[in-house]
């Protein structure tokens, strides 16, 4: 038989890796930026970060990551903790997820080429993955020439190549439209349950959050950035926002960013700052 | 529709209105006549005597020298001709600029791989890097003398401090997502090199080259006609010396002309290497 010609084998047969965060705290400056108490993975979970701007999501990411450490506490990665980049690990932005100088197909090839594959056998496989997201016919195209949408599916089908153990997803969907949005949400999900990666994925979009997450961990941004709780979301799958119960949850987490939204409005110091770097 | 509407009077007029728009929105056209008017004028001044033909000799007599083949200035070993003066200038700015790629490319690596010598090095760069190319005249033909390499030497200081920098901001500015992407994909240093940086800063390498160009052709003529015996430069200042005015503005129009040309070349090997920027 061929390599890899259904879902199925994208499945890791490994099961996802367990991330703990304990007694964090990462400054910039002088600054304390953000802190994180404890908070568990675990393997094969989708925890979605939710919180606005400048809480410290992307500075926790960057810290699972392996790219950034903290000042104090540490990340674990399987109960070691991280001292450089995560192993089998692949991230996802908000933009620039793909190299705008390879084509599609190169792009997903990269990883391969990384870990020593043949140029041809790469190849095959990047069209074999672009074809599950259904864009093999755009194989040769660059990013330019893509929608948004589909530069983030390429991103997605680059990411299953490589059969990562974690997900981390920083505000994957946040560019796109509406509907986009929703069909990404969907793929991520099929991409979930046949693989056995864990997930970690930002987002300051309630409803995503909630039509994905099996964990959320609110992050507030006064003082300081930090996780003000930790929610386990026990809806049934598929998730229906029709559904009574997905409404309460909907109700209750607004509040709490309603509440979140007036004590930084009383706080001068936390103007929002969504810089990246 | 199709085959009986080409012979329609109406369908050939736009044909052809479309045509002459076209021919009229191209560059080439409008270079073409700008220059023709110049050469026009160039002439009517001769020709009524607003200018004086032994300084400003008239176009009907420059251009047929120019294309006589034979032009050249000068006795013995001092004899250069236009051809030979253009290469040996050419050659100098092409070797000069490429070891200030070489060694800039070299410098912005290790300031990239060693924060460390960032601190060292940058700040000599940035010291260089305002120093006016024709300023190094002076030093370099004290110190190196009046030869071929004193010239390539010029070209290599105009270019390095400027190339650096630019080569370094371009590191800089590497969208930060592209590198933690790559090294969470497992890039080994190498392939981060040759398939992230360098393609990233592509677009910023080579608009540093285009700039740096005008600075090394001005450095290298300047060198040329304040004693470095040879090139292009030296021709003009023969030429001037010897009283052939002909000669002067051939290649005062040379310098021009293939200043422009190597822009032109330039920008059009930028938009094909950069097919990929938005
Ligand atoms: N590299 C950095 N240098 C200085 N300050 C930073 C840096 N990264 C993040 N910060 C600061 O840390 C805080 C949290 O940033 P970030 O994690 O990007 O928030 P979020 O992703 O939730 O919007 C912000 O106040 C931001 O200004
Ligand atoms: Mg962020």
């Amino acid at each position: 038989m061929g390599t890899v010609n259904s879902m199925n084998d994208i499945a890791t047969h490994s099961v996802g890796a367990r991330l703990e965060f304990s007694n964090i705290r990462k400054s910039f400056g002088n600054t304390v930026s953000v802190e994180a108490d404890n908070l568990t993975i675990e393997p094969g979970s989708l925890t979605v970060l939710l919180g606005r701007s400048g809480c410290g999501k992307t500075t926790l990411l960057n810290l699972a990551a392996g790219l950034d450490f903290p000042d104090h506490g540490s990340v674990s990665y399987d109960n070691q903790i991280l001292q450089g980049p995560a192993p089998a690990t692949a991230l996802i932005f908000q933009t620039h997820n793909l190299f705008p100088w390879m084509t599609a197909e190169e792009n997903v090839a990269f990883p391969l080429r990384n870990q020593g594959m043949a140029k041809s056998d790469a190849q095959e496989h990047a069209r074999q993955y672009l074809k599950q997201v259904g864009l093999e016919s755009f194989s040769g195209h660059k990013p330019s020439q893509l929608s948004g949408g589909m530069r983030q599916r390429i991103a997605l089908a680059r990411t299953i190549a490589t059969k990562p153990r974690l997900l981390l997803l920083d505000e994957p969907f946040s560019a796109l439209d509406m509907q986009t949005r929703r069909m990404m949400q969907r793929y991520l999900l099929s991409v979930w349950n046949d693989s056995a990666a864990t997930i970690l994925m930002i987002t300051h979009d309630l409803h995503e959050a909630l039509m994905l997450a099996d964990r959320i961990a609110l992050m507030a941004s006064s003082p300081r950035g930090h996780i003000a709780e930790i929610m386990d979301i026990e809806l049934t799958r598929p998730r229906n926002p029709e559904d009574p119960a997905f409404r309460a949850i909907q109700q209750q987490l607004d509040r709490f960013l309603e509440h979140e939204t007036l004590l930084a409005e009383h706080d001068p110091t936390l103007e929002s700052t969504d810089q990246q770097k | 529709m199709q085959s009986h509407s080409t012979d329609r009077p109406d369908r050939q007029i736009t044909l052809i209105s479309r045509f002459v728009r076209l021919i009229l929105q191209s560059n080439l056209l409008w270079f073409c006549l700008a220059w023709l008017l110049i050469i026009l004028l160039w002439e009517l001044g001769s020709y009524m005597e607003w200018l004086n033909p032994q300084i400003l000799p008239p176009p009907s007599e420059t251009i047929p020298y120019a294309f006589s083949g034979n032009i050249s200035i000068g006795f013995g070993q001092q004899r250069t001709g236009l051809f030979e003066a253009t290469a040996i200038t050419l050659a100098r700015v092409g070797i000069g600029m490429l070891a200030g790629l070489l060694v800039s490319s070299c410098l912005a690596v290790m300031v990239i791989e060693l924060p460390l010598l960032r601190r060292l090095v940058l700040p000599i760069v940035q010291s260089l890097a305002p120093i006016a190319p024709v300023a190094w005249i002076p030093f370099t033909i004290a110190v190196i003398g009046i030869g071929g390499q004193a010239a390539v030497f010029i070209v290599f200081m105009a270019v390095l401090g400027t190339m650096s920098l630019s080569l370094i901001a371009a590191l800089d500015g590497i969208p930060a997502e592209y590198l933690k992407i790559a090294r969470n994909l497992g890039t080994s240093r190498m392939r981060m090199w040759w398939h992230v940086r360098l393609p990233a800063i592509t677009p910023g390498a080579m608009t540093a080259i285009r700039m740096s160009f005008f600075g090394a052709w001005m450095a290298v003529l300047a060198g040329e006609m304040a004693g470095i015996n040879s090139g292009l430069g030296y021709m003009i200042i023969m030429a001037q010396q010897m009283y052939n005015m002909k000669l002067v503005m051939i290649g005062i129009l040379a310098i021009g002309f293939i200043g422009f040309a190597i822009d032109r070349l330039l920008l059009l090997a930028n938009a094909r290497l950069l097919q990929w920027v938005q």
